[in-house]
């Protein structure tokens, strides 16, 4: 399954922003429960945060990478669709982690290894794509930005 | 932690389901074999450990939402 586009609008106005990661996330497994929220409600930012449930501590902020980086492309295996239980794709989010240390424009994102959020059944799981050329620390900002991410 | 000695052409199987078959032994390198049903995620662990660290550096982030804001779609 081919998973292009995120949108967040059909949970919007809903009491549905809780998602579960059944298998929590790699280096926070005891954290199931998180809350998906827009970093802004207009719609135009394309950064989110997902704020665990249980832990005040636990907070990230992601990136919908795909209108960030013009030709991201994750495709899902069978083994994803059917641990989240995904019908469709315009169901689906693929979110990816933001680290930075105060200065945006040094910041990275983890391409590597995206979140992928089934909103319609309320669950989410980090998994890793096997593509090489897609890094763990991806700066957000960089020269042939699309360059760097469109070789296949 | 269980050890086994095994052979090049050898194998393990764990809960009948998946076998891991020494392929090659050369010097210090050993090649493995992996047949595991394909709901079965596997990855070497260095890439495990690697988005262990960075989600807890993600985690440890601080970014002004005012910066944040200004990046539009």
């Amino acid at each position: 399954m081919k998973i292009k586009k995120a949108r967040l609008e059909e949970i919007e106005g809903r009491d549905k922003h809780l998602i579960s990661f059944r298998k929590g996330i790699l280096g926070f497994e005891d954290d199931k429960q998180y809350v998906l929220l827009p970093a802004d409600e207009t719609g135009e930012s394309p950064f989110f945060f997902l704020q665990s449930a249980e832990n005040a501590e636990v907070r990230f902020l992601l990136l919908d990478a795909f209108s960030f980086f013009q030709g991201y492309d994750v495709r899902l295996e069978e083994a994803v669709i059917e641990k989240l239980e995904i019908e469709q794709p315009e169901d689906v989010l693929v979110l990816t982690t933001v680290t930075a240390q105060g200065d945006l424009h040094q910041a990275t994102t983890n391409l590597k290894a995206p979140l992928v959020i089934n909103l319609k059944k309320q669950m989410g799981m980090q998994i890793v794509l096997d593509r090489k050329h897609y890094k763990i620390k991806q700066p957000l900002f960089e020269r042939n930005q699309k360059a760097v991410i469109g070789q296949v | 932690m269980l050890v086994l000695g095994r052979k090049k052409g050898e194998s393990i199987v764990i809960d009948d389901q998946i076998e891991i078959t020494i392929t090659a032994v050369e010097g210090d390198t050993v090649k493995l074999g992996i047949t595991a049903p394909k709901q079965i995620s596997i990855h070497r662990k260095e890439i495990y450990l690697e988005i262990q660290a960075e989600n807890k550096l993600a985690t440890a982030s601080h970014l002004d939402l005012n910066e944040i804001l200004k990046i539009k779609k």
